[in-house]
Formats: structure tokens, C-alpha cells, sequence
């Protein structure tokens, strides 16, 4: 090969490369597929519930709501509201009181974007750490602007106790694990049958904690983040549960000590398993 | 006390000894490393407060202001500030993780002597049916489970068999009235949510006493129920310190409106989750595992023993039954739910549980006296052991490990960083939160914060502000389960004037005691964060509840350092009540037993 056809080589190669990011997109990782997003509009919204083995706790409901456009500097930015809504199981009546509602302004997500930085999106939720401008409301008062940067910024007060050395804080994500499943999977939840493509990171039951794994299904149709359902702090809780506490066969007297006083897992009958479903979202498609 | 008895003493200190020895084994691995159980014991808050309260401040722990916006220590039913035990322990090793083993493996092995004591003196047992008694009562796992589910008042129960013995002896020597109004009142002291229970069946029991087949018919002696009113009246009077507080508080507390009796019971007893709890370890909780051998031995000695022992049976009976609420028909829980004390006790098998454990134990000893009616002595001895080293081993294999997570090292936990109080509060809390804000609530405390939601239940509501809000990651559809700090932004600070120019220049939060430096103009009015309570009396101006919270009126202009300190008329009426009958009791027991010897 000479020089010149060498060079050419090269040529074609960089821009092989160069084109997706000069245009504004990242080169994707072989065998990942690409997710869409529903462009944001007003009047977006999504409805989920958690629910789980036990009653406690659960069933509490988010709602995220895109509530009104702004233009800032001739660029737009959506209003959402997340309304956070606590079930109370043991009294008939009113159910669901709203605790915490955030009205945050931010940038609208775009399918470029969620790929570029899929990690995050997962990470973070809704939670609207690169806010504009924020407000929060308690209960049915009155809305409070705060600074954004500012407010996510006290994590260091848990992080300076022992709790944060317990396992239920400590049980964090490795998303260098992340996978994606081959194909669309359909999944049923209460706002109906969803073809989604399914995210997940797994892990086995010889993994220390129990909620470094999750499961997670989007689909193109639901808007915001396009979340049908999510499963997390599950990773085979009773596996790991049996495999630990599983007492050793008697050889010898060591054995009989390390059954009698092997650390175990205790504790009551609880799945552990989060799973976070959508109930309601909207504008649906016209059929 | 035979030589005999002596010697099978000592084996039952030996055998349960062996039983609680991993709760004193030194803390073993960093706190990480534990599962996720670990610190679930809710008396390590309580320690904490004793430690800093008692042996840094030299006051009782009256108010604790980090306990869901400031709550009266000893009015809450389950705080164990009153267990003599565990506070001279604290003043002594000042570690909240071994004090606390330490008071429970006390506890254990008190419950293995009283309950020797029962069986072999009060219902004359041979050695062996007392010893297996003995073991199935202190190693069953419904107390291990209290113990790691941090009911940590549960353990005075422990004492049960004691007052049991107590009480039936009140028919003979009068003077057990006041030992029996003595334990149930150590009892009350800390687990005075249990008391109730074990008051209904202390009436089952004179009741089973008090009708006899006499002269051809059956004759009513009101004796039994003499002695137990004695006793619960006593007892009131010795626990006063607490139970009045409690019951100014509790007694007069309706449930929260709307609440659904089925939702509100928790994991009562269906016949399969009773054998189940009764059978296998560690399948469902509250376990009340005893094992196979002390099931099938309480059976025959139902059926064989019946006449001796039928009150026994028929306690059983109506533990179990009570034990199922809403499953069974008719539901007797829903029937006591209605009564005061009654209607806070949500997961109702730990408490009919106690009962159905005490009677498995005493109904599965009483059968081997069977052994005496042999001839071959040997032989029957060496069964009756056979048989108590088999329960021994079975319960001990099973139940000894969870002890394991109780030793925990924790490390640098004592270094707080954080010296100006305030409060959290955790919003849309996740499945089994008290096993999160039990321990989360300990860590703050040792940080100097309080946590308003530590699932106490004893405020449905609180007006108290928090500072910050502790929200779990899914509350944002993000895949963890871990707490969000986020600030409150209508949080107004620990004390504020309402009047604008005035100013607070300096707060000290302690036990009992605020201390703040205030500057006004003009008549002003100081609201603290901490829910109102009669109890607060203030070195100027007039305490007042203002929505709720606790709050100084100044009618002129104030430019000093304000006190204020709690000490509830509740208490101190308590206390004096308490010393009374404490004083009465002795010098009536000194009495008696002169004139005997006399």
C-alpha cells in the first residue's frame, strides 16, 4: 500500500467516525439497540405505582407531568411536575395523600440524547439534578422556588453516618454490566400491553448485596423517559438467602462451629423485589 | 434447694449459657459486611440517649427531642429507659452494642430459672420435665426474633414464668401478692404494651382456679380473682412511674380515623402458618419455633394429662385462638381491639405468641413424669436426657445463629460531626421501613439529628418542621432503594420569633433542657420545633401551644438567656407513687416475714 492510498485509507476511516459526532450523535456500541423518544410536548404525562411483597410502603404512586413550555434565550425547556403521592394501607377513606411535589424546569429529552448517556437516565430517574429552576411544593401548599444546585447538594450528611455503610445504602448499580436484550418484549402493566425493549443489569446470588441488579423495560410510545415498568432489588433475594444460610456438611468439628455460628441472613419474608409499573400515561396514541 | 436441684441448675445455666455465648462474643467484621438485618435492634437509640442523658448530662432522659418532633420519654409504652439492667450496664461499658446483648443474655438465662423454678417448686415436675421446660421456654425462637426485630421491652417478658409461679402462689402465703405485683411492674416498665395480655390470661388462669366440683356441684371461690386484683393493683402502683405517663397519653389516644381492623393486624395465625412458625425455623415470622419433640409432647400431655393440667391446655388454647384475629371465627382479638392498649398491637402473634411458647413449654415438660411411673430408673433417665438433648440441639442449632448479627462493630460511630440539632423525616418510605429508620434513627442521633418518622407510632401527626427530607431513589423512578438528603425550603429553624427584628442568637437542644439567647423588641412570641407538651415550664414568659408546637409568650421586650426545662406532673406524680408502694411493699414483706419466723 503507498502513501496516497494509505492516506485515503485513513481519510475514510475518520470520517467513517467523524460524521455521527459532527452531526450531533454518538457512535453506538456495537449490538446495542437504539431507543426513541416521544418528543416532549405539554400535557405529557406518566403514572406509576410501586408495588411489592409487603403492604408497607407500598403502592405509593409518581406522577410526571409536563406542565408548560418556556423559552429562555431561544431555547425551550419544559415545565415537569413530579407529584410524589404516599398510599396509606391501613385506612379506608382517602388513600393516597400527596407528600412532595417538584416542578422543575429542564431540557427536553430527545432519543439522541437518552443514547448518548443511557447510564444516566437510568441512574437518575426523574430526579432533576440539572434543573433550570425548581420548585417545591408540601402537600397542597404553596410552591417555593429553590436553587437547584444548591439543593441536591446536602447528600454528604447521610453520607457522613454509618448508614451509609449499611447494605441498603450501599447496594449501588455497576452499569458497566449494563446489557440490552435482543428484540422488543411485551409487557403487560396496568396502562396495557407494551412492546418494549428490555435494559437490565444482572447479578447471582454469590453477590454480596441484594439491589445491585435491575430489570427495566421502555417503550417508544410512553413519553418522558418512556419507563413501562422497572424491577430493581431483586438479584435472586432467596437464592442468595439459601446459598448463605445453607449450613455446611459435618466433617469436622470446624464445620459444626462455622453452622452455629455462620452470619446469616435474617429476617421476615420479604421479596425484595421493587417494581415500579406504569398505571396511566398520556396523550395515547390515536388508534 | 436439694442437691439435685443445684446440680440440674447449674446444667440449665450450662445449656443456655451455651445458647446466648455468641450475643458476648466480641464484635467480629466491619459493619458492611453484615447482612442487611443488621442493627435492627431499636434499643440501641434508647442506650444511646440513656448514655448521653444520664452519664454526660446527669438528668433523666424526660424529653427526647429527636424522637418524632419531641416526644415524653417514659409515656411511650416501649421505651427501655426504666430497665435497671441495661442502664447500669451503659454507666459501666458505654457501648450500646454489648450492653444490649449483655441485658438480653441476662434475661435468658432468668427465664431458664424461673421457669425451672415453676416447674420443679410450683407444679412439683420431676427434674427432667422442668428442665425441658426450662430449655423449650428460653430457647424457643419467638424471643430471638424479638430480639433481632429490635422489640427490645420484649425481654422482661422473659420473666413470665416467674410471675406465673408468683401468682399460684399467692394461694398459699399472701405475701407472693407483692412478689408477683413486683415482676408484673418490672415487666410494666418496659413492655407495657405486653401487660394488658398478660393480665387477660393471669384472669383466664383465676378464673380456671375458681370453680370447683364440690359437694355435688359446682361452687364459685372468688379467692384467685381477689389475688389478682391485688396484684394488678400493686403493680400499677410500683410501675406508676411509667404506667401513668403511658396512660395519660395512650389511654386517652383513639386510633387514627378510617383505620381498617383487618389491614391493620398484621401476620395473624392461620393453622398452617402456626405450624409452620411452630415447626420450622426461620420460615415465617414472628417465629415461634420449638421444634417437633415439644409439639408431640405437649399433644400427649394434653390428652394424658388432661385433668392436672387442663388450665394449661385451655390457656393454649385460647392463645392460639386469640392468635388468629381476623382469621379466626368469632374473632376475640377484635373483640379486646376496642380497649384501650389493646388497639396498638398490630402484629398480634408476637404477643398470644409468648402465651402459646410458655404453654408449649410448661404442657411438653409436664409429660415427663410419665418417666417416673417406670420401674428402670437408668433407663428413663437416660431417655428423659435423650430427649432434652435433642430439643436442646435443635433449638440451639436453629436459633443460636441469630444471634450472630448482634455483634457488630461500629467502628468510629461515636464520632459525631454534626453539633447543631435538627430534624429528618423520611417521605414515601419503602417496605419494612422500621428495619431502615430503626437503625437510620441511631446513626442520626449519634450525629446529633432526630428523625421524625421512626415508625413509634406514637404521633399519628406531628406539626415538628423537619430540616430535611429523606426521600428513597425510586421516588424518582431511579433503581435504589437508598435515601435522597433533600432540604426542606419551608423549614423556619429550631426556635424562631414571629415578631420581624427580633433574633435568636444561640439554641442548645438537651434532654429536659433548652437554652436559647433572645433578643426582642417589644411582646414577641418564641415558637420551639418540638411538639407542645403541659410538661415544659420556661424562666420567663408563659409556655403555650401554638399549631401544635411548643412556644413561649413574651408580653415585653426580652434581651437575656431563656431556660427552659421539662418534668411532666405525670412523672413526678408517678415517681412518688411508685416510691410509695415501693416503700409499702418492703416494709409489708418485712413484716410478714418476722412474724413467721416469730
Amino acid at each position: 500500500m503507498n502513501k496516497g492510498s494509505f492516506a485515503l485509507f485513513g481519510l475514510i476511516w475518520v470520517l467513517l467516525f467523524a460524521t455521527p459526532v459532527l452531526a450531533g450523535e454518538s457512535p453506538e456500541p456495537s449490538g446495542r439497540p437504539v431507543f426513541q423518544c416521544l418528543p416532549w410536548e405539554v400535557g405529557q404525562f406518566v403514572e406509576y405505582q410501586v408495588i411489592h411483597f409487603e403492604n408497607e410502603g407500598g403502592n405509593n404512586r409518581y406522577k410526571i407531568a409536563l406542565v408548560r413550555k418556556e423559552t429562555i434565550d431561544g431555547k425551550v425547556y419544559f415545565w415537569e411536575q413530579i407529584d410524589i403521592f404516599e398510599y396509606v394501607y391501613y385506612k379506608k377513606g382517602e388513600l393516597f395523600k400527596k407528600n412532595i411535589t417538584f416542578l422543575a424546569l429542564v431540557e427536553p429529552l430527545t432519543s439522541d440524547k437518552f443514547n448518548r448517556d443511557i447510564t444516566r437516565y437510568i441512574r437518575d430517574g426523574f430526579l432533576p439534578r440539572d434543573a433550570i429552576k425548581l420548585k417545591v411544593q408540601l402537600s397542597d401548599g404553596p410552591f417555593l422556588e429553590v436553587d437547584p444546585s444548591e439543593y441536591f447538594s446536602y447528600q454528604h450528611i447521610l453520607e457522613g453516618t454509618a448508614y451509609s455503610r449499611l447494605p441498603d445504602a450501599m447496594g449501588k448499580i455497576d452499569f458497566s454490566r449494563l446489557k440490552f436484550a435482543n428484540g422488543n418484549e411485551q409487557v403487560t402493566v396496568p396502562a396495557g400491553v407494551l412492546e418494549c425493549g428490555h435494559v437490565l443489569v444482572s447479578t447471582d446470588f454469590q453477590k454480596e448485596y441484594f439491589d445491585e441488579g435491575f430489570d427495566l423495560w421502555r417503550s417508544p410510545k410512553v413519553p418522558l423517559l418512556g419507563i413501562v415498568k422497572m424491577d430493581f432489588s431483586k438479584t435472586s433475594y432467596w437464592d442468595k438467602w439459601f446459598y448463605r444460610n445453607q449450613p455446611r456438611e459435618i466433617h469436622s468439628i470446624g464445620d459444626l462451629f462455622h453452622n452455629l455460628f455462620n452470619k446469616r441472613i435474617l429476617g421476615r419474608i420479604r421479596a425484595d423485589t421493587y417494581t415500579a409499573q406504569l398505571i396511566d400515561y398520556g396523550p395515547k396514541e390515536k388508534r | 434447694m436439694k442437691q439435685k436441684d443445684i446440680f440440674a441448675t447449674l446444667i440449665l445455666i450450662m445449656l443456655v449459657g451455651f445458647f446466648v455465648c455468641p450475643l458476648l462474643l466480641p464484635g467480629r467484621g466491619a459493619l458492611s459486611l453484615f447482612p442487611k438485618n443488621t442493627l435492627r435492634d431499636g434499643n440501641y437509640l434508647d442506650l444511646a440517649m440513656i448514655r448521653r442523658s444520664v452519664f454526660e448530662d446527669g438528668r433523666l432522659p424526660l424529653w427526647a427531642p429527636g424522637y418524632e418532633g419531641g416526644i415524653p420519654v417514659f409515656a411511650h409504652p416501649a421505651e427501655t429507659s426504666l430497665n435497671p439492667v441495661s442502664t447500669v450496664l451503659i454507666g459501666l461499658f458505654h457501648d450500646e452494642v454489648l450492653v444490649d446483648n449483655m441485658t438480653w443474655a441476662v434475661f435468658y438465662l432468668l427465664a431458664a430459672c424461673s421457669m425451672y423454678y415453676l416447674c420443679r417448686y410450683v407444679l412439683c415436675f420431676n427434674i427432667l420435665g422442668a428442665l425441658l421446660s426450662s430449655v423449650v421456654f428460653s430457647m424457643n425462637g419467638l424471643f430471638p426474633y424479638l430480639q433481632e426485630n429490635g422489640f427490645s421491652e420484649a425481654r422482661s417478658i422473659l420473666l413470665l414464668p416467674l410471675l406465673a409461679a408468683f401468682f399460684l402462689k399467692t394461694k398459699d402465703n399472701r405475701s407472693f401478692i407483692v412478689y408477683s405485683g413486683m415482676i408484673l411492674a418490672f415487666i410494666a416498665l418496659e413492655a407495657s404494651l405486653f401487660v394488658p395480655v398478660i393480665a387477660l390470661f393471669l384472669f383466664f388462669g383465676a378464673l380456671s382456679d375458681s370453680f370447683r366440683y364440690r359437694d355435688h356441684g359446682i361452687r364459685l371461690e372468688t379467692g384467685a380473682f381477689r389475688a389478682l386484683f391485688s396484684v394488678l393493683v400493686l403493680a400499677f402502683l410500683l410501675a406508676c412511674i411509667k404506667l401513668l405517663p403511658v396512660f395519660l397519653t395512650f389511654g386517652t389516644q383513639v386510633r387514627p380515623p378510617g383505620v381498617i381492623y383487618s389491614s391493620y393486624i398484621s401476620n395473624p395465625n392461620t393453622f398452617e402458618l402456626l405450624f409452620v412458625r411452630l415447626l420450622c425455623p426461620i420460615k415465617a415470622f414472628p417465629t415461634l419455633f420449638v421444634g417437633v419433640v415439644p409439639v408431640v409432647l405437649c399433644v400427649l400431655a394434653s390428652f394424658v394429662y388432661f385433668r392436672k393440667m387442663k388450665a394449661y391446655v385451655i390457656g393454649l388454647v385460647l392463645a392460639v385462638w386469640f392468635s388468629f384475629g381476623p382469621n379466626a371465627v368469632p374473632d376475640l382479638n377484635k373483640m379486646l381491639w376496642y380497649l384501650p392498649f389493646f388497639h396498638e398491637m398490630k402484629e398480634i402473634p408476637k404477643y398470644y405468641g409468648l402465651f402459646i411458647v410458655f404453654f408449649i413449654s410448661v404442657l411438653s415438660g409436664s409429660f415427663l413424669v410419665f418417666l417416673d411411673k417406670f420401674r428402670w430408673r437408668v433407663v428413663t433417665r437416660l431417655l428423659g436426657s435423650f430427649i432434652i438433648a435433642v430439643v436442646f440441639a435443635n433449638l440451639a442449632w436453629s436459633n443460636m445463629s441469630y444471634f450472630n448479627s448482634f455483634n457488630t462493630d461500629l467502628g468510629d460511630i461515636d464520632k459525631a460531626h454534626n453539633r447543631d440539632f435538627f430534624n429528618m423525616e423520611i417521605l414515601n418510605g419503602h417496605p419494612g421501613d422500621e428495619s431502615i429508620a430503626t437503625p437510620l434513627s441511631y446513626f442520626l442521633y449519634k450525629e446529633n439529628i432526630g428523625l421524625i418518622n421512626q415508625h413509634t407510632k406514637f404521633q399519628d401527626l406531628t406539626p415538628v418542621s423537619p430540616r430535611f427530607f429523606l426521600l428513597p431513589g425510586y421516588a424518582f423512578l431511579a433503581p435504589y432503594t437508598s435515601f435522597l438528603v433533600l432540604p426542606n425550603p419551608f423549614y423556619k429553624g429550631e426556635a424562631y420569633l414571629l415578631a420581624p427584628g427580633s433574633r435568636i442568637s444561640a439554641v442548645q437542644f438537651s434532654s429536659n433542657r433548652l437554652v436559647l439567647d433572645i433578643d426582642t423588641q417589644g411582646p414577641d412570641r418564641l415558637v420551639l420545633n418540638q411538639n407542645y407538651d403541659s410538661g415544659w415550664s420556661v424562666s420567663q414568659g408563659i409556655v403555650e401551644k401554638y399549631d401544635g408546637l411548643l412556644s413561649v409568650r413574651l408580653d415585653k421586650a426580652v434581651h437575656c438567656r431563656i431556660r427552659m426545662s421539662y418534668l411532666p406532673v405525670s412523672f413526678v406524680l408517678g415517681l412518688i407513687i411508685s416510691l410509695l408502694a415501693l416503700a409499702g411493699s418492703i416494709i409489708y414483706l418485712i413484716r410478714v416475714n418476722a412474724r413467721c419466723r416469730s
